[in-house]
């Protein structure tokens, strides 16, 4: 009992932060929670000797904390999982214009902060998934289409809470205005098989389990269930086709899951070293194959699953309306009752 | 002097009691002042119009299903378990308990893959090449299914409360009434069950507690609670002014069950001081085994059921990343151990201050600086980032910019939400025992001249031992599972076994998760047991 009291205030003091950083750091601030990422932080500390320090959370605690933090935060990346996110960063100040030429050539404009705050590592489309069964792939055309009453209690999506959702009416709202995006809106949630519930996959799930026929979805959740370890999952995967909407008129929606450099980086130019790597053809490759999504850079092959579901046109928006107009998008779900 | 100094000052003893109590308030005071200078009329006004009816109206429909369904439960339970006598008896008296070893965000994503065509049952008669049909079986996700699995889950509280109670309180007048002519159940509901009341209330708060902090399984079962319209304001809205507002709310209700639970405890404990002999009634026939069916359901749904889908999980993963694992157990581990041990310290410092202390601040202490536990992990997570962010500002201001943060981001910030949060697991139990054991022995060894300290660590410690074990398990159970607050505050390159279940989950491959969830229950079964072996040799 005597030393209890020493001791307990000696491993306090041992638990706070050292001073000494021996080597070369980089610190991130990440969103993104996939089993393919640590491999691509190992081979970059393998190759470079810069050690990667990752603190993973949700977009909005990490950018909470960041703003706390302040001007001596220890962060040098923020990557999240959606262009919205990013935007909202960006705004509060929290993000640096980053110039380098590599970055510049690996991501196309459309995919990239036009003052080069942010940039995407992997694109995703938020894509219609069908009961092959049950609907017929020629009736499904666009997003708009959703409203029609021939889908009464078929449709199945997540929450309006999580971006994905948020991001696609934003698009919606960029393209043909407020009052267009409120009808559809109001329009799909007199669709819908139930209330939202779950997560993407669960909606995909639900299609196989005849809850309803036609899920929104983002397209790699499809790419991971057809090569689950598990066999429910593929057995699910079999089930559903793939539609990319609005091929007839302005494209997809898609969105990026991005990486950009906080304002105060402790250490910048390793900062862009790492997302330098990540938007390499090996580390883009890794990417496609391991995770489904779709390369940011124009010039990487695509994996087979990829090419498999075809090529499709995607909705040239500048990303950063995603941003913009998400506010709007909340304000908006919470009108027409998308729970 | 010194005696006229004694008199008016407060003691060292008291000031320190003061500034630890104050440590563990802080948080919650700087989330609080934050509604006066955050919030202005118009969040309010919206708070009250377009958010609050749709939150508080599930959150009371959740709260009061899952309190009669744990009620029910716990106390059925515990009544057969302490006055009856069947097969298995001594099985089901430790494994009632074992639900309290799986977090409510797991049993959630659990029984959501249990009752679809992913589950276990459907899986394993793929195997044989049966396939069982493709509809969902049943839809937990809705106000009912979450009832169902947090009351799963959380009824082993009032499983314990209720046994304490019946042992010390009704016992005694057990044999009495049935030598009335009363039968079994007639004494359960004539005479045990006003006699626990207090301890039933005790038990039902705790576990609503837990429920309207959680935020995991309501979100993903889609119920809006208060909780999750905090969350949904603060991340989707970006409004904090609206989620502090929401938050003041929450806190309101919290304080409310806290108050409801701190004056009905009582002589509630979770362990029994003079346990009087029961002499267990043996059952025959038909009654025992109604007996073990009403023991062994909750088991299987609150264990079995969970765990077995779980199970199903891993058999079908295809790595698991062994290291990440090693590495995410230690970290759970040694954390865990080191924020119980500075809990249990303080409660024991606090409970004692507050009966030995002149002082009315200092008295009341021990029951404020358990608030923390009715308050959103995120919600103290923000009240610690911004403490320990100005601590190291004007640090730096002092010594110079350049250098970097040394208490945010570190293991000292966590370790001490930790401590805010679950600092009335450790004080309750504690508390109780204290009251009912120590304070009569207080004032003889004070007239002896015993200061405080030296009755705290000769007199009162002893006798309290075994409560301070019993609690230092609850609190070591809890902090393990623990998820939000670890999220927000941890340091670099740090994983708990809960964070790495929860980044399976949202990557929604729960599957991979699997693993990690295995071991926080076999980690957590561990001081179950200890806590069981515990009870026996008070027998």
């Amino acid at each position: 009992m005597k030393y209890t009291l020493p001791l307990i205030i000696l491993c306090l003091i041992m638990s706070c932060r050292s001073n000494q950083e021996p080597e070369e750091v980089v610190n991130v601030y990440s969103h993104r929670h996939y089993t393919a990422d640590q491999p691509l932080f190992k081979k970059f500390e393998d190759s470079t000797g810069i050690q990667v320090n990752i603190l993973k959370a949700g977009a909005d605690e990490l950018i909470n904390r960041l703003e706390l933090e302040g001007e001596n935060s220890p962060a040098d990346i923020l990557i999240t999982v959606d262009a919205a996110r990013l935007h909202r960063a960006k705004v509060k100040g929290l993000l640096q214009s980053v110039s380098s030429s590599t970055l510049n050539t690996a991501v196309p404009e459309n995919f990239r902060d036009q003052e080069n705050t942010w940039f995407g590592l992997t694109t995703r489309a938020r894509i219609i998934a069908y009961s092959k069964e049950r609907v017929d792939p020629t009736d499904l055309g666009t997003y708009e289409d959703l409203t029609n009453p021939k889908w009464h209690g078929k449709i199945l999506v997540r929450s309006s809470a999580n971006v994905y959702n948020q991001s696609l009416l934003a698009s919606i709202i960029a393209a043909k205005g407020a009052d267009a995006a409120r009808s559809w809106a109001s329009g799909v949630v007199k669709n819908m098989a139930r209330t939202p519930k779950g997560n993407d996959r669960d909606q995909i799930r639900a299609i196989s389990d005849g809850i309803g026929d036609i899920a929104l979805v983002n397209s790699y959740y499809i790419g991971s269930l057809a090569n689950s370890s598990d066999p429910a999952d593929r057995e699910v995967a079999q089930a559903v086709g793939i539609h990319f909407p609005n091929q007839i008129d302005r494209g997809t929606h898609i969105n990026v899951s991005g990486a950009a450099v906080t304002a105060n980086a402790p250490n910048k130019y390793n900062a862009i070293l790492l997302i330098e790597f990540l938007t390499s053809i090996e580390s883009q490759q890794v990417y496609a194959q391991n995770n489904y999504e779709y390369p940011v850079r124009q010039d990487t092959s695509l994996a087979s699953i990829l090419a498999s579901w075809g090529e499709f046109k995607s909705d040239p928006l500048p990303l950063s309306s995603l941003g913009e107009y998400n506010a709007s998008a909340v304000a908006l779900f919470d009108e027409v009752g998308w729970r | 002097m010194k005696t006229w100094l004694k008199k008016v000052c407060p003691t060292r003893w008291e000031i320190g009691l003061l500034v630890l109590g104050l440590g563990v308030l802080a948080p919650l005071i700087v989330v609080v002042s934050g509604l006066y200078t955050d919030g202005n009329g118009s969040s309010w006004v919206r708070t009250l119009e377009n958010l609050t009816p749709r939150y508080a109206s599930q959150t009371l429909a959740l709260c009061s299903g899952v309190a009669i369904c744990t009620l029910l439960v716990g106390s059925i339970t515990a009544w057969l378990i302490s006055f009856y006598k069947f097969p298995g008896r001594s099985f089901f008296r430790w494994a009632i308990i074992l639900p309290l070893t799986i977090p409510t965000y797991l049993a959630a994503f659990a029984y959501r893959d249990f009752f679809s065509s992913s589950g276990i049952i459907p899986g394993i008669f793929r195997n044989y090449g049966i396939t069982l049909g493709t509809s969902e079986f049943l839809d937990v996700m809705n106000i009912w299914g979450a009832i169902f699995i947090f009351s799963s889950v959380l009824y082993p509280y009032i499983y314990l409360t209720m046994k304490a109670s019946f042992s010390s309180d009704v016992a005694p007048y057990f044999n009495t009434s049935r030598l009335f002519g009363l039968s079994g159940t007639q004494v359960l509901v004539i005479v045990a069950l006003p006699l626990t009341r207090p301890a039933g209330v005790a038990g039902v708060s705790l576990a609503l507690m837990e429920t309207i902090n959680d935020y995991g399984a309501v979100h993903y079962l889609g119920v809006d609670t208060l909780t999750v319209g905090i969350f949904r304001t603060w991340f989707s809205y970006g409004d904090l002014a609206g989620a502090k507002n929401l938050a003041a709310l929450l806190l309101i209700g919290g304080v409310i069950l806290f108050l409801i639970e701190r004056t009905n405890r009582g002589n509630a404990r979770y362990d029994s001081s003079s346990p009087t002999a029961t002499s267990p009634r043996s059952l025959k026939g038909w009654r025992s085994w109604l007996a073990i069916a009403f023991c062994g359901v909750p088991v299987v749904f609150g264990f079995i059921f969970p765990i077995g889908q779980i199970a199903w999980w891993a058999s079908q993963a295809q790595t698991a990343a062994w290291s990440s694992l090693w590495a995410a157990s230690l970290t759970s581990l040694s954390i865990s151990l080191l924020a119980t041990t500075l809990i249990i310290l303080i409660a024991t410092l606090l409970t004692h201050g507050s009966s030995t202390a002149r002082n009315l601040a200092v008295r009341s202490l021990a029951s404020i600086s358990s608030l923390g536990y009715a308050i959103p992990g995120a919600v103290i997570a923000v009240g610690v980032l911004v403490i320990s962010t100005v601590i190291d500002q004007s640090f730096l201001s002092i010594v110079g910019q350049g250098s970097q943060y040394i208490l945010t981001g570190s293991l000292a910030v966590l370790v001490y939400a930790y401590c805010v949060r679950f600092m009335a697991v450790g004080l309750n139990p504690i508390d109780g025992a204290f009251r009912q054991r120590c304070s009569r022995y207080d004032e003889a060894a004070s007239t002896l001249g015993y200061g405080p300290l030296r009755i705290l660590l000769r007199v009162n410690l002893p006798i309290l031992k075994p409560t301070i074990l019993a609690a230092s398990i609850l609190v070591f159970v809890d902090i393990l599972k623990e998820l939000p607050l670890t999220l927000i505050l941890r340091p670099f390159n740090f994983d708990t076994l809960a964070t790495l279940v929860f980044e399976s989950a949202i990557d929604e491959k729960v599957a991979e998760s699997a693993p990690a969830a295995l071991l926080i229950v076999a980690v957590s079964l561990i001081p179950i047991i200890f806590l069981h072996r515990l009870s026996q040799e008070q027998k």
